[in-house]
């Protein structure tokens, strides 16, 4: 990687770059913090323009259209309580209590933070250990992926607020959602009562809105909207955060990180996993379990950290084997392969890689 | 004996996992155990449902707790006529397409949710034609995609 960066420094230091990698993460920002759009949709929104572009920048352009999108979906987790895509759903539970308590400045810099912390050194990571984490990667096999999500599924317990049979009530109705819709293997239509709007599934984004978005603002319309609380801006003062608080979530941006990152290599599997398992290890890990859901900033930093920590992880598939980490992953394989970077072995030898 | 708001929802479960087994019941591809197949997920949400309903169902039974009020009547007044809003929406896309209904809902909603406070018929007017015409550029100009054009407008 060490010869690699004069020229990895080359391209993003110069002025036009420079000027896309702003553009690029304030578009990506922007789609991340609306709920129903997201990162994915803008690289495949955006991804027509980078075809007159030379690779180099056409790279830079939705990489950080990806790291944006993925970054700023807290945004609205915080301040509506309706993630902006499914990376964010845990960041809900902790940052809309704090922002309903007047503290919506603190959970946004939480969250600002822990997401540079993620995608950081979830990078590094990738450009670093691409090819070793790779051969993991490939050596799992089915038992291993459904393990894992076995795992997500029953840590909803270990989530649940009070009632553990409701919180396997609700993973159970997760299950059914998710198998509404011709099933993927043998193409048998399950639950779609000859319905063509049904035939493709439920769409997450449709999903998350109507949980998070409609059913919020119909149960606030039912109980009457309150006053909303005096946001405490007085005593902010730099980022809103010290050192002293990033310091002391160190071991939990240390587990966040290595959750997110490990969840975001295993082909498949991306920062919409991350986040929960992340969140509710924390939860598992904390010495106050019952601040959770009440406005606990752990819950943020490790929702945040380990979304972003994902980014990385899909990255170290795709470019040591070409096979995509998530869906964003999938469309960027595309782009890169009209530009004419095929991913895989040849590409980790390339400047190219180190350059994303 | 006053049916408890957890009782309900543990009998609805309970109901509704029946259900759902009856319906992978009718999948072609039975369960075998060297192939699950497309049954599996769906069984599997129908014991949880039947389960999680009879332990919901036992525990609130066997509870001496008084449940908390969600919503008082008028507040579950509220919530059905949003409901019906939502669904007159849904309806009135399927036939007039999204340039006309889109500014008349949203018009209703902000009337709604404007109880109470000071707002103006005019200010209304301009936020719900304005804010579906923004969407609508967007969408269309911008991302290059279609909207809803309803029956009526083929």
């Amino acid at each position: 990687m060490i010869e690699f960066m004069p020229y990895i420094i080359s391209q993003i230091a110069q002025p036009f770059h420079l000027i896309l990698l702003f553009a690029a993460t304030v578009i990506g920002l922007v789609f991340g913090a609306i709920p129903g759009l997201s990162g994915t949709l803008a690289v495949m929104l955006f991804m027509p323009l980078t075809y007159s572009m030379q690779a180099g920048p056409a790279v830079i352009f939705l990489i950080a259209l990806w790291v944006g999108g993925c970054s700023g979906s807290f945004i609205g987790s915080v301040l509506l309580g309706i993630p902006g895509s499914a990376s964010s759903v845990a960041t809900c539970w902790d940052g809309y209590p704090m922002a309903q308590s007047g503290k919506a400045g603190k959970a946004l810099a939480i969250g600002m933070v822990a997401s540079f912390v993620g995608t950081f050194f979830s990078a590094f990571f990738a450009a670093l250990l691409s090819q070793k984490i790779a051969d993991v990667a490939f050596a799992m096999g089915p038992w291993e992926y459904f393990s894992l999500c076995f795992v997500a599924i029953t840590m909803v317990l270990a989530i649940s607020k009070g009632n553990m049979f409701k919180g396997l009530a609700s993973a159970a109705i997760g299950l059914l959602f998710s198998s509404v819709g011709f099933s993927p293997i043998d193409a048998e239509a399950r639950f779609v009562f000859d319905n063509m709007y049904l035939m493709s599934g439920l769409g997450m984004t449709v999903v998350l809105i109507g949980i998070f978005g409609v059913a919020r603002i119909v149960e606030e319309y039912g109980k009457g909207f309150g006053a909303l609380p005096e946001v405490d801006t007085k005593s902010i003062k730099g980022l809103g955060i010290t050192i002293a608080e990033i310091a002391a979530q160190g071991i939990n941006i240390i587990r966040s990180f290595l959750i997110g990152l490990g969840i975001g290599f295993l082909p498949g599997m991306g920062a919409g996993l991350s986040n929960l398992v992340a969140y509710s290890s924390a939860k598992n890990a904390s010495k106050t379990p019952e601040q959770f859901g009440h406005g606990c900033p752990d819950g943020i930093w490790a929702s945040e950290v380990s979304n972003n920590a994902a980014i990385g992880g899909s990255m170290i598939p795709m470019a040591a084997l070409g096979i995509p980490g998530d869906s964003t992953t999938a469309l960027l394989i595309g782009a890169l392969t009209i530009h004419g970077l095929e991913m895989g072995l040849w590409y980790l030898k390339t400047a190219a890689m180190w350059c994303i | 004996m006053k049916l408890k708001r957890d009782q309900l929802t543990g009998a609805v479960l309970v109901v509704l996992g029946i259900v759902v087994f009856l319906m992978t019941t009718t999948f072609s591809i039975p369960i075998t155990a060297a192939y699950p197949g497309p049954r599996m997920l769906p069984a599997i949400a129908a014991f949880g449902f039947i389960v999680c309903g009879l332990g919901i169902f036992a525990e609130s039974t066997m509870s001496k707790k008084e449940e908390k009020q969600f919503l008082a009547k008028e507040g579950w007044i509220r919530v059905i006529i949003t409901l019906i809003v939502i669904a007159a929406y849904i309806a009135g896309m399927t036939f007039a397409g999204y340039l006309i209904v889109t500014p008349i809902i949203l018009y209703v909603l902000t009337t709604l949710f404007a109880k109470g406070s000071q707002t103006t018929v005019k200010a209304r007017v301009i936020f719900s034609v304005a804010v579906s015409v923004i969407i609508y550029v967007i969408y269309v100009y911008a991302f290059g995609l279609t909207l809803p054009g309803g029956m009526l407008f083929g």
